[in-house]
């Protein structure tokens, strides 16, 4: 192939630019607990863009009566309210849609891409479909989240995971984060269980903010104190493999079909 | 355990993982001849890699040397920041814009010492995305086929195949340009 036309037109870059971008990356220090909240809440509100077929940003944050308990070795944080900051609706095009898409890849791909390594449950409870993808992640995402889809668009089950190793630059050695179930939970709603003899935390319920809806499109963040629900469904939250695995069902699943599904994850 | 963290057996110092300034040396003028390639302008170019740049130093510690290539991880967020780029500006400035926005002085040593290098952005610039990405990759980048196909997730062949193609086609384009 005839192709040096190519290979010798190669620019250097200017010797200032060059310079001045070691400079300010080299001053830059690097975050000790990287992004964990946004990109939990983004990949969160993605996964419910994929059900409810549109875009929300939430910004969460407790209140002040909190309290963490541990639960089987998993830190637990129990509130009685909490407060919910809902951003309004993004109307997505079919376009925008279409594109988010593209960033999707399988399974498989996904684990080429990731830098921990992670199992997915060989069984689920019937009626639920596994969609092969995993969107919105690169080699530097710490979250990815694994769905399936129910009989309609209510219900469906979701598997986050979490790799809980992060570099610690002050030491200049790897740590792993302690095990922590996602998010704070509703008093009394939780307890300890096993999962394939491992101890995990199922919790019943979730925040009601969630069925509340979220401000309409064009409109002005709205905080709501958002109560627990306890019968808006279920999750089990365990650790394997220095992996946080967060399992949340919407629906149609009962606590031992949750727990079978995890332990299916070998 | 009673501890906050715990730290991993074996644990990796950062400097046995990346030695940032050997890359930083090696990596800076492929990432930046990436873009040059991709985006067809030299100053956005600059722009670019010191986003590449930055998004790596911030996520350094999430590489592992086991999962994969640097290389490969490096220009895996130099795609995504180009990806970013195109699909939020929804634009790329063609070689006429870069004239227009240029000042006098710089554009004329610009094109004088580098007409040939003019000449291939501007054809570069007329390919449709997917072939100009794999030909920045390639003699942009300095990244074998196999590389570009686990970035790109086509199959080696496929690359081998459409860069075989776009070389040919950027080359004719380049001889008509020339004769004219």
């Amino acid at each position: 192939m005839n192709d040096e036309f190519l290979t010798k037109l190669h620019k250097t870059p200017r010797a200032e630019f060059a310079d001045a971008l070691y400079e300010r990356i080299s001053q830059q220090s690097q975050p000790r607990f990287p992004r964990i909240l946004g990109q939990r809440l983004t990949l969160r509100n993605s996964a419910i863009m994929l059900v409810l077929i549109f875009v929300v940003a939430a910004c969460v944050y407790a209140v002040t009566d909190r309290g963490w308990r541990k639960i089987g070795g998993i830190w637990v944080q129990v509130e009685r309210t909490y407060k919910v900051t809902l951003e309004p609706s993004i109307p997505v095009s079919a376009e925008e849609l279409e594109a988010q898409d593209l960033d999707c890849v399988t399974v498989e791909e996904a684990k080429e891409i990731l830098r921990f390594d992670f199992r997915v449950p060989a069984w689920v409870p019937e009626g639920f479909r596994f969609e092969d993808k995993i969107c919105g992640i690169d080699g530097t995402s710490d979250f990815a989240v694994l769905f399936w889809a129910g009989a309609d668009e209510y219900s469906s089950i979701q598997l986050m995971l979490q790799n809980l190793e992060w570099f610690d630059i002050a030491s200049q050695e790897y740590k792993v984060g302690e095990p922590t179930i996602w998010g704070p939970v509703g008093q009394g709603s939780y307890k300890e269980v096993q999962v394939n003899g491992q101890p995990a935390v199922l919790v019943r319920g979730d925040w009601d903010y969630l069925q509340r809806g979220f401000a309409p499109i064009g409109e002005v963040p709205q905080e709501i104190e958002s109560r627990w629900d306890s019968k808006a469904g279920l999750q089990l939250h365990w650790e394997a493999g220095e992996v946080m695995y967060h399992l949340f069902a919407w629906q149609d699943v009962s606590p031992e079909d949750l727990i079978k599904m995890a332990e299916s994850a070998r | 355990m009673n501890t906050r963290t715990r730290i991993l057996k074996g644990a990796y110092t950062l400097a046995e993982e990346i030695d940032w300034e050997a890359a930083y040396q090696e990596y800076l003028p492929r990432v930046y001849n990436f873009f040059c390639y991709h985006v067809s302008h030299e100053l956005l170019a600059e722009d670019l890699t010191a986003l590449t740049f930055e998004k790596a130093w911030r996520g350094r510690s999430r590489f592992r040397r086991d999962l994969s290539a640097f290389s490969t991880w490096l220009f895996t967020i130099a795609r995504n920041v180009a990806t970013d780029y195109f699909r939020r500006k929804d634009r790329e400035l063609p070689l006429e814009s870069v004239r227009e926005h240029a000042d006098p002085a710089s554009l004329e040593e610009t094109v004088q010492q580098n007409q040939d290098f003019a000449q291939l952005i501007s054809v570069l610039s007329q390919l449709p995305a997917r072939e100009r990405e794999l030909i920045a990759f390639k003699y942009g980048a300095g990244l074998n086929n196999r590389e570009i196909a686990r970035l790109t997730r086509l199959s080696e062949s496929n690359v081998g195949t459409i860069l075989n193609r776009t070389v040919e086609k950027l080359r004719m384009q380049m001889e008509v340009d020339h004769e004219r």
